[in-house]
């Protein structure tokens, strides 16, 4: 076929053009390789070090700050950190998962695997985040009246409508990850059944 | 690394370099920044696999599976990076190399009027390999392939006839 064999001498030129790495290429590579390996470390575990440095500084506020006297602050301070934990635990669970994606297999399998990977994700930004934003707010209203115990009226209602800005900011951000998965999800899942096919469309 | 990865990773990278580069240029349109950027993360990606190789499919075509799943994963990574679709900064960019090469540009602008995946396959078989060795790394079957590259010439020829 005169297209793709004009193409094929066309691929051949180009090809020429391509530069050979030379001895600094390599050493400068060797440096980047490095780098790009922590950053991959770095995702996969920042996440889960920034909110378990998050929660050792909530439990040292509580402990040693403020010491909470009520059952129902304890309880509170309990869901809070308990909420947390569920998130560092599904972090770690995911960055384990995510391993699982082999840039070494076929192309096929490597597809299902990223689309099973998201998938999974979909199943935790659906309940399982809204349980943990629901136990972490829950959590954060039960130390409301010993608070008020100790601080005048308008420092509580500040707190409180302070922390209402603080959630909608977290739960948009959340959402904006949410919408950006679930369209990298479906466009998984379209190039599967794109690789997939046999149609002679 | 041990001494022996090295070594091979040597041999690697400078055997398949070009190789790697080109098909990192079709599958950005000619733009080298995003393209050598591209080639980095396979070559970082074939060093973190190197010991992995069972050696049960030949160097090639292990590299090969290696750069097409970099390249699926490359545009969804950038496109969170950047917030801008990396087929905007293609077209952006292909204006740009316009004067630079206009027979490569044809060349690759050609192959990314094809879709996504589709550009990989004709890459693959511009770079004359096998219908096993491309269904090995794609992950299909022959016939499956045949039908693929048969729609991809017929796209082709459309392109290529309108200019």
């Amino acid at each position: 076929m005169d297209e793709l064999n004009k193409l094929k001498d066309q691929w051949k030129d180009a090809k020429a053009s391509v530069s050979k790495p030379d001895d600094a290429t390599m050493e400068e590579f060797m440096k980047q390789a490095q780098k790009k390996k922590r950053n991959v470390l770095y995702a996969h575990y920042g996440n889960a070090a920034v909110l378990t440095v998050t929660l050792l500084m909530i439990g040292l506020f509580f402990y040693h700050i403020t010491p909470f006297r009520d059952l129902i602050s304890h309880i509170g301070v309990g869901l809070m950190m308990g909420g947390l934990l569920i998130r560092i635990i599904i972090e770690l669970y995911s960055s384990q998962r995510s391993k699982l994606i082999q840039l070494t297999d076929q192309a096929l399998t490597h597809v299902d695997q990223t689309v099973s990977f998201y998938q999974f994700r979909k199943k935790i930004h659906g309940p399982v985040t809204i349980l943990i934003v629901a136990l972490y707010t829950i959590g954060f209203y039960m130390l409301t009246p010993e608070f008020s115990k100790y601080l005048q009226l308008h420092w509580v209602i500040l707190m409180d409508l302070s922390y209402v800005i603080g959630a909608i900011i977290l739960v948009t951000q959340i959402r904006k990850g949410i919408r950006a998965e679930m369209k990298d999800l479906s466009e998984l899942v379209e190039m599967r059944k794109e690789i997939a096919s046999n149609d002679d469309a | 690394m041990n001494k022996s990865n090295q070594s091979t990773f040597e041999f690697l990278f400078e055997t398949y370099h070009a190789m790697v580069m080109q098909m990192c240029l079709g599958y950005t349109n000619n733009d080298r920044d995003i393209a050598s950027d591209l080639a980095q993360e396979v070559f970082v990606n074939i060093l973190h696999a190197l010991d992995k190789f069972e050696g049960r499919s030949s160097h090639k075509t292990w590299i090969y599976r290696i750069t097409v799943n970099t390249c699926l994963h490359y545009k969804r990574k950038e496109k969170k990076k950047s917030q801008l679709p990396i087929d905007d900064v293609e077209h952006q960019l292909t204006v740009e190399h316009k004067d630079q090469n206009e027979e490569n540009q044809a060349l690759y602008n050609a192959i990314n009027q094809l879709a996504e995946f589709d550009r990989l396959i004709i890459m693959m078989i511009l770079e004359e390999l096998e219908y096993p060795e491309i269904s090995e790394v794609l992950g299909i079957t022959e016939a499956t392939l045949r039908v693929k590259i048969h729609r991809i010439r017929k796209r082709l020829k459309k392109i290529m006839t309108n200019g």
